[in-house]
């Protein structure tokens, strides 16, 4: 699995995370969905980049 | 608060410190020992992202639609995912061109287009002057607040905007080269973001720990007020989805196409490398600058109760609860997230405007007196006139718009280069048309929706004729268009705008030519393709010629500099450039000049200062042409290539897996790679236990020692299960190793070789014992007589003894004789030995001359031997060596039936032991020659001959990895000659090589 791939796959699943209807799902607690998800996001994004370099 | 004149020290102070820093910095950079090439600096320094918007706009828009403000930040962290995806390309075409601007860029993608180049920096100039302005606005409204001021002060403002105008020039216009990393700059960026990271996050902890219980206890109260919800999307048209969605695209556009993004990421990195980095480092900077968005804006509004001046909350906190030099450090923060976006953003913009707009007028007048300074004062005017421009957005129509709504703006008309950007970048039939179409409907769809309702309000144009009717109709309504509703402001005019603008940049793409400079430019860019400098024959310019154009616009010590380090790049002077050499030196002085006065601009100076001869041209034209055509066949080639390929790929794979003989592949160290179906069968090991493991140990009858020997080799082994295969081994050509081992099954065709020998040892036999017969016939016949002569004797005589005795005698010698035949017969007739062994060829041809001489048509040949002395020993077959011997003088009998001679030579040539027989027959039909070892193919009349002699013969000397040839010609005593040829080093081995 080459690295682009993998990022593809990660964008797609950044716009899944940071929209509808995720957001309308988890809309009780968002503040926390959004700031959590979008921290573990750059963590796995930056993890993606340092280990998988093609 | 503080005293105005305190507040300007601060201001002078941290200014002062910044140039010290970017100061510092450029020394060490100069001395080889840069501290900005890295990418913490790069991460850094593209956080200029984060301006006053960031600072204290998100607060306020946090405080009035809740986690809208986030869209911000989230889109710039899912585009970061995207970088590595073009980013690097377009650093690489920037550098490689000396592109210094996003206009710049466009203008280069679009066949060096002023006009289109042009038209960027004009529309560009309309979406970020108002942004510049914003950065003013927050600079003069908390410099006010800070000082307990109730109205900003005028002066103040001109003062702090002369004073950032002034550090604008001084980190990028100090000379002309902009091209030229500004590290000094970039550097202090870097430390501009640290401290209003710093300064925002220690306002964040004094509003959630310090004046409440931390984050929990905040956003329980929020719920509990009426402000709760603030905490939910989708609860009103500024909290739609569908404006998330359009806020979140905005901002993935605007880290990549905002002027001075471009100028950070593009123009001033150092290492394309740096990208992967950024890619995460900028996100995670984004995400601790907005940890405590959300606090301070909940905190505000539970302690000021309203909205009103939630866009300076970060700073009021502070100065309500009396925590003077918090505030202070608010103001810094703020200040600093201000002055670094309108450096660059000056600094970016003014070189659009000096690249596309000021030089291609200002050209003409560079035989002036001091050009190059006055190139170099416009530019300095032109970022003090951009700044001043913001200014006066600020303190007009700047008032009655909050930060976040001035920004977005900005952002929606940015928006609109998406279309021409992105596409250029990977679709070649984008055409400067189709951009241009594109851009300017963008543009009137951005205005029309966005800023015509505002100068309507604002009283600017008057709603009135065609303009009120249309604004007031059903389907032009500005924020309903075409009836459409429910979308959000700015998800109305993105939508519209961007369908526009794309349907008309395709469109027009399409439906128009591209002239052949844009064909090359887009190969350039599309394609990543080098134009590779064209050596031209007997031109008529020199290096001197390049250095004094060079310095007509960059001054004289400029140009001397930017051609000495070309120069020292190729190690060479100036006069011992040859022809290819002297048009490199163009080519790089032309990219130097693109970066003070843009790549068009550079292109069209060169191109009429440097006139190239009619011949020069026709050549160059007729160059690109060639290479462009060329390209385009070749990948039409490779495409076909491809598909061959693929296609060859499969019908070979097809083959091997088909193919009744075993085939493996193994690599260096003799793991197999490759195992097909019919070794699965030979072996019964599944192609997955193969894999992997080593061929000698699956075939452990197969010696390690065959793979060791050079070249191709095959080799019969004898497997332990009664088996024999025949196995062929032939290294690959490719450096790194391997084989490929093809293995066949031949024990039922050894096995019918090893009976058809035998029977045709018996036709040998057959034949012998006929023309043998007499020889046992006659002595029996003598001892015959001779017994019933000693019957008659009575014995009584000496004479009668002395008979009997010599008769017995003669009984004898009769007896050894016919014993001597009928053991040379039954040694030929046993069952022959599979094995080679060490064998004389001089000892076989013996015991086969000694089993034939009895026959009676021998009587009448006369044979002579010449056999070299020293013949080697050979690994043979005995037995079938003697049934070839036999066979070819049997034939030579059989040639001769009235007699003759046959002659016999053996000898040792090179490595080679050649075997000639040779009769006085009546030799062979040439027409017939190369028939004659064929199976069943016979000269002699039928029932005479079985046609297998001589195949069989063929045969087994093949199978010594031998030859056998014939000579003959058809006529009484042409004779026969058959030349038999046996290597000598491989058949020791038994292996061939």
């Amino acid at each position: 699995m080459k690295i682009k791939e993998v990022l593809l796959f990660l964008f797609l699943l950044g716009l899944l995370l940071f929209n509808w209807p995720l957001l309308e799902i988890f809309r009780l607690s968002l503040p926390l969905y959004l700031f959590l998800s979008w921290f573990i996001f750059i963590i796995v994004l930056g993890l993606v980049i340092s280990l998988k370099k093609d | 608060m503080f005293e105005g004149w305190l507040i300007f020290l601060c201001v002078l102070g941290y200014l002062t410190l910044l140039f010290l820093l970017a100061y510092y910095a450029e020394r060490r950079e100069r001395a080889g020992r840069s501290i900005v090439a890295n990418p913490y600096i790069y991460s850094l320094s593209l956080a200029v992202y984060c301006t006053a918007w960031t600072f204290y706009g998100s607060v306020g828009k946090a405080a009035t639609s809740g986690l809208m403000f986030l869209t911000i930040y989230l889109g710039p962290t899912l585009m970061a995912v995207l970088w590595l995806f073009f980013m690097k390309k377009v650093i690489r075409i920037a550098k490689a061109n000396r592109i210094t601007t996003l206009s710049d860029f466009i203008g280069f993608r679009y066949g060096k287009s002023l006009f289109l180049s042009g038209l960027f920096t004009i529309v560009a100039v309309m979406g970020i002057i108002p942004y510049i302005g914003l950065q003013i606005k927050a600079i003069i409204h908390t410099m006010t607040i800070i000082s307990g001021e109730t109205a900003g002060s005028a002066a103040a403002g001109l003062f702090i905007t002369a004073i950032l105008g002034i550090f604008a020039v001084i980190f990028g216009a100090r000379r002309l080269d902009a091209s030229e990393r500004h590290g000094g700059l970039v550097f202090a960026i870097a430390f501009e973001s640290i401290i209003k990271l710093l300064a925002f996050v220690l306002i964040g902890l004094f509003v959630t720990y310090g004046l409440y219980d931390g984050f929990s206890d905040i956003f329980s109260r929020i719920r509990d007020s009426e402000h709760s919800h603030l905490l939910l999307l989708g609860t009103g048209p500024a909290t739609a989805y569908s404006e998330w969605f359009a806020l979140l695209f905005l901002s993935m556009i605007a880290i990549v196409l905002l002027p001075r993004q471009f100028q950070m990421a593009v123009v001033e990195n150092y290492d394309e490398s740096h990208i992967n980095k950024a890619a995460w480092l900028l996100p995670l900077y984004l995400f601790l600058i907005n940890i405590f968005v959300l606090p301070i804006a909940f905190g505000g509004l539970l302690s000021e109760g309203s909205a009103e001046m939630a866009d300076y909350f970060v700073l009021t906190i502070p100065s309500t609860y009396i925590e003077e030099h918090l505030a202070l450090i608010a103001f810094i923060g703020g200040f600093s997230a201000a002055t670094a976006m309108v450096i660059v953003e000056s600094l970016a913009l003014s070189t659009m405007v000096m690249n596309s707009l000021i030089m291609p007028t200002m050209i003409k007048f560079h035989e002036l007196r001091g050009f190059p300074t006055l190139v170099l004062n416009l530019k300095r005017a032109i970022i003090l006139g951009v700044v001043y421009l913001g200014y006066l957005f600020a303190v007009s129509i700047g008032e009655y718009y909050g930060l976040v709504e001035i920004g977005l703006k900005s952002f929606e008309l940015i928006a609109q280069f998406a279309p021409a950007f992105f596409l250029g970048l990977y679709w070649k039939r984008a055409s400067k048309a189709g951009a241009a179409a594109g851009l300017i409907a963008g543009f009137i769809v951005w205005f029309y929706p966005l800023i015509l309702p505002d100068l309507l309000r604002a009283g600017v144009i008057e709603s009135s004729g065609l303009i009120h009717r249309m604004v007031t109709s059903e389907m032009l309504n500005p924020e309903s268009l075409f009836g459409i509703k429910g979308l959000g402001k700015w998800g109305h005019s993105l939508l519209w705008g961007m369908l526009v603008n794309v349907s008309l940049f395709v469109g027009v793409s399409i439906f128009t030519r591209q002239s052949r400079e844009e064909e090359i430019q887009a190969l350039i860019v599309v394609d990543s393709y080098q134009m590779v400098p064209y050596p031209t024959r007997g031109s008529s310019y020199k290096a001197d010629d390049i250095e004094n154009i060079l310095a007509m616009y960059l001054g004289r010590s400029e140009a001397t500099e930017a051609i000495g380090m070309i120069l020292s790049g190729k190690k060479k002077a100036k006069d011992e450039l040859n022809q290819k050499e002297v048009f490199e030196l163009r080519t790089e002085a032309e990219r130097v000049l693109a970066g003070a006065v843009g790549s068009s601009i550079a292109a069209i100076i060169f191109e009429t200062k440097l006139i190239l001869t009619e011949k020069e041209r026709e050549d160059l034209s007729r160059t690109v042409k060639d290479m462009t055509e060329n390209l385009q066949l070749s990948r039409r080639q490779l495409a076909e290539a491809n598909r061959e390929l693929s296609y060859l790929k499969a019908f070979s794979e097809n083959i091997i897996e088909s193919a009744p003989i075993g085939i493996a592949t193994v690599d260096a160290h003799l793991r197999i790679k490759y195992w097909n179906n019919e070794l699965e069968s030979i072996t019964g090991f599944k192609r997955a236990e193969a894999f992997n493991r080593p061929i000698t140990y699956l075939l452990d009858w197969l010696e390690r020692d065959v793979f060791s020997l050079a070249g191709q080799r095959e080799i019969i082994v004898q497997a332990p299960a009664q088996q024999s295969f025949k196995i062929n081994i032939s290294p690959f050509k490719d450096p790194s190793g391997g084989f490929v081992v093809i293995i066949e099954n031949v024990t039922e065709r050894k096995i019918m070789a090893e009976q058809l020998l035998e029977a045709s040892k018996l036709a040998s036999i057959g034949k012998l014992t006929a023309g043998i017969s007499h020889e046992i016939g006659n002595p029996l016949a003598s001892i015959s007589s001779l017994v019933q002569e000693l019957r008659s004797l009575k014995m009584d005589s000496a004479e009668e003894i002395d008979f009997t005795n010599d008769s017995l005698k003669v009984v004898n010698t009769h007896i050894e004789r016919m014993v001597n035949i009928v053991r040379n017969l039954g040694d030929f007739a046993r069952t022959s030995a599979a094995e080679k062994t060490a064998s004389s060829l001089p000892d076989i041809l013996d015991r086969t001359i000694k089993l034939v001489k009895y026959d009676k048509r021998f009587k009448n040949i006369q044979l002579a031997t010449v056999l070299e002395a020293d013949i080697p020993q050979l690994m043979l077959n005995q037995d079938k060596i003697q049934q070839v011997f036999l066979n070819l003088i049997i034939n030579a009998l059989d040639a001769m039936p009235e007699g003759g001679s046959l002659n016999i030579n053996m000898r040792s040539v090179d490595s080679v032991v050649e075997i000639s027989f040779s009769d006085t027959g009546a030799g062979i039909d040439e027409a017939v020659l190369d028939r004659i070892f064929d199976p069943f193919f016979s000269t002699k009349t039928q029932g005479k001959g079985t046609g297998l002699g001589l195949s069989i013969c063929y045969g087994i000397i093949r199978e010594h990895n031998g030859t056998i040839t014939v000579k003959s010609r058809e006529g009484e005593g042409e004779g026969t000659t058959f030349l038999i040829r046996l290597p000598i080093e491989n058949m020791r081995m038994g292996v061939t090589a």
